[in-house]
C-alpha cells in the first residue's frame, strides 16, 4: 500500500501519498492529496481528493481506493463526530461513472458509515445540470 | 472537451443498483444553480492551486 504522510496546516488535515499506476504500457507513481477542511460555522468538513500530476491521463490504479479509505479511517478515528462532505458534478459521463463506483464501494462500509446523497437535476434544452452533495457520517 | 450526457434513465437505473439512499431536486431555483456554478469554479481553482503548489515544491515547470 502507498506511504501516506499527514500534515496539519491552517486548520486543514492534509494527507499526501503517491500510488503506483499502470497505463500506456508503463508504470508510474502519481501523487495525490486528500484534504479535510473543517468549516466550524456549518459544523461540517469538506473533503477533496486532488490528483497532483498527470491529471489528463487515464491510468489503472490498484492502490488508490485502499489508501483513501485508510486516510478516511484515520480522520474518523481522530474526529468521529465530524460529518464529512463533498460535492461533485455528474453531468459528464466519466464523473458519473466514478461516482456510481464510489457509491457501490461505499456499500461495503454501510455498517460503519452513513452516506447521504442529495442530487440536483435539471435537464432542459440549454441547461444540463446534474450535481451531487454527499455527506458521510460515522455510525 | 467532453460532452455532457443526457441519459438520465440509465443514470438513475445504475444509481438504484448501488443501493444508495438519495433525494433529487428536479426543480432547483436559479439561486441554487448559480451556487453550483460558483462551486464548480471554486473547486477548479482549488485543484489548480494544489497542483501549482506541488509543482513549485518539486521543481516542476509547466510550459504553455
Amino acid at each position: 500500500m502507498a506511504y501516506v504522510t499527514h500534515n496539519y496546516a491552517l486548520g486543514n488535515h492534509v494527507y499526501d501519498f503517491s500510488v503506483l499506476v499502470e497505463g500506456e504500457g508503463k508504470k508510474e507513481k502519481i501523487p495525490y492529496q486528500l484534504s479535510f477542511e473543517p468549516n466550524r460555522h456549518e459544523n461540517i468538513t469538506t473533503v477533496t481528493l486532488v490528483k497532483l500530476f498527470h491529471s489528463d491521463k487515464e491510468y489503472i490504479c490498484h492502490d488508490l481506493r485502499k489508501t483513501v479509505i485508510v486516510c478516511f479511517e484515520d480522520y474518523f478515528t481522530k474526529f468521529p463526530d465530524d460529518p464529512v462532505f463533498f460535492e461533485t458534478e455528474l453531468a459528464y459521463e466519466k464523473n458519473a461513472i466514478k461516482f456510481l463506483k464510489f457509491l457501490r464501494w461505499a456499500r461495503l462500509y454501510k455498517d460503519q458509515y452513513l452516506c447521504r446523497v442529495d442530487i440536483v437535476d435539471k435537464l432542459e434544452q440549454n441547461k444540463n445540470v446534474l450535481y451531487a452533495y454527499v455527506t458521510i457520517t460515522k455510525i | 472537451m467532453e460532452t455532457k450526457f443526457t441519459d438520465r434513465v440509465s443514470f438513475y437505473a445504475y444509481l438504484d443498483k448501488t443501493g444508495a439512499v438519495y433525494t433529487v431536486d428536479n426543480n432547483p431555483s436559479d439561486e441554487r444553480l448559480s451556487m453550483i456554478d460558483r462551486a464548480i469554479a471554486r473547486k477548479q481553482q482549488l485543484i489548480q492551486r494544489a497542483k501549482d503548489l506541488f509543482n513549485s515544491q518539486n521543481g516542476i515547470t509547466v510550459s504553455l
